[in-house]
């Protein structure tokens, strides 16, 4: 890993740490005091670090970035518990959308490098499986089902068009 | 060692991701309101269902003692049933609460050796002896039941005439006619006795209920025997009546000796007119 992938890959660290944190977090929609739309962007550095970060890495960094995300949503452990668990799966789901040619495992899963019918199908997926354990972590109990499938499916729709909107404002190379 | 560094390098990435959600989940249970409630009131389902589990599987060790228990307690509230009493005064319209004496006491036991009921023993062993207050002479019941009468006793045991041995007569009535007899065994069925005794003029139908006559000191009156099941007049102005025993008398493991406080008054008084 060269050291620019390095200091791009922490760059987007903070700055998405910090839009999460103090702009996202202000815009979530609900009624009733329960929120229903959470705005959850975040998880896009993990989804963007090079396909050949070792998996441990990925998850130890996820977990920091979860655990600094909670520190300002005043919920120690849940983003941080649903970070390692995208970062635990994103091989997986890389493996399973690989294309015919294979991955050049230099590169960074990006719509840049990847192309948008490929990354499109990546980011609902991991996002989908992020914020399915996110709330699970959330509501805690199955006797919340209903509330766990509602949130989610309103959250990703949100987070789904903001995370597709920074992806194509900034087209990121790595 | 290298095996070990190998299991790592193949399962570390699963070990570290349980660490890590091992941490973010203590994490959670610990510094978020709700998800610490939810916690708490699943965990203690669990232990407490667990716990519920552990008592069920345990409790049949102490069963015995339990039974034990129960036992002695039985006996207690056989006790303080109203047969049990004796009335000392006159007047039946107030309660006078002081003029009831204990005439009768139970002592409970076990049934520790049987022999084989119908044939020439026809004896049990019971557990409790001079010690506990067993004396010969004193009658042994159970419940809706009269198992025999005591015959012998050493410091710990004592043995037991029952009711199938051929010297063993129990008085008996039938309290819906007010007629009484002796109950004996003469070599039916184990659950079937015969009462002798009762005179023909009174009218006996089958399924009256035979109770202990109250009028032998070794038993008090209204236990419950059996039911009559059949009724013929004999050719000596008795019935032959046969009694369907309410309890299998041949399989009951705790008993009851019926220690009678007022008996040994009572044999004084009808000993006294025999020497007359």
């Amino acid at each position: 890993m060269n050291s620019s992938i390095i200091v791009i890959s922490a760059i987007r660290f903070v700055i998405l740490l910090l839009f999460q944190v103090f702009i996202l977090k202000s815009i979530s929609l609900g009624w009733q005091g329960n929120i229903y739309m959470h705005i959850i962007v975040f998880p896009l550095f993990i989804f963007l670090l090079p396909i050949r970060t070792p998996r441990a890495v990925v998850m130890l960094l996820a977990f920091v970035l979860g655990l600094a995300v909670d520190i300002f949503y005043d919920s120690p452990g849940l983003h941080a518990s649903a970070a390692v668990f995208s970062a635990f799966v994103r091989p997986m789901v890389i493996k399973l959308l690989e294309p015919r040619e294979g991955y050049n495992v230099n590169y960074s899963p990006t719509k840049a490098r990847l192309g948008f019918s490929w990354f499109w199908r990546y980011a609902a997926i991991m996002l989908l499986l992020h914020l399915v354990f996110y709330f699970s972590m959330l509501e805690f109990s199955p006797v919340f089902i209903a509330d766990i499938l509602l949130k989610t499916i309103f959250s990703f729709i949100a987070s789904y068009a903001f995370m597709l909107m920074i992806v194509f404002v900034f087209n990121p190379l790595d | 060692m290298g095996g070990l560094l190998q299991l790592f390098i193949r399962y570390g990435g699963i070990l570290l991701f349980f660490l890590l959600e091992g941490i973010c989940f203590y994490l959670i249970v610990q510094f978020n309101q709700k998800q610490h409630q939810i916690y708490l009131s699943t965990s203690n389902y669990f232990v407490g269902k667990a716990l519920d589990r552990y008592n069920n599987t345990i409790s049949y060790f102490s069963l015995y003692k339990q039974m034990e228990a129960l036992h002695a307690e039985n006996a207690l509230l056989r006790d303080s049933l109203d047969n049990t009493y004796y009335m000392s005064s006159m007047r039946k319209d107030t309660f006078p609460g002081d003029s009831l004496i204990q005439a009768y006491r139970h002592i409970p036991a076990n049934v520790i050796s049987k022999s084989m009921f119908g044939g020439n023993s026809n004896s049990i062993t019971l557990d409790r002896g001079g010690m506990h207050g067993v004396k010969p002479g004193q009658g042994v019941v159970v419940k809706d039941g009269v198992v025999g009468i005591v015959v012998d006793t050493t410091r710990h045991f004592s043995r037991v005439m029952t009711i199938y041995h051929r010297a063993c007569r129990i008085s008996a009535s039938i309290p819906k006619i007010n007629q009484h007899g002796s109950l004996v065994y003469k070599g039916d069925s184990l659950t079937v006795m015969s009462l002798d005794a009762i005179p023909t003029h009174a009218d006996v139908k089958t399924g009256y209920i035979v109770e202990t006559s109250g009028f032998s000191h070794k038993f008090p009156k209204g236990i419950k025997i059996g039911a009559v099941t059949l009724a013929q007049k004999g050719s000596d102005n008795n019935y032959n009546i046969r009694v369907k025993l309410a309890t299998d008398i041949t399989s009951v493991q705790q008993v009851y000796i019926i220690d009678r406080l007022m008996g040994d008054e009572w044999e004084q008084l009808e000993q006294r007119e025999n020497e007359q």
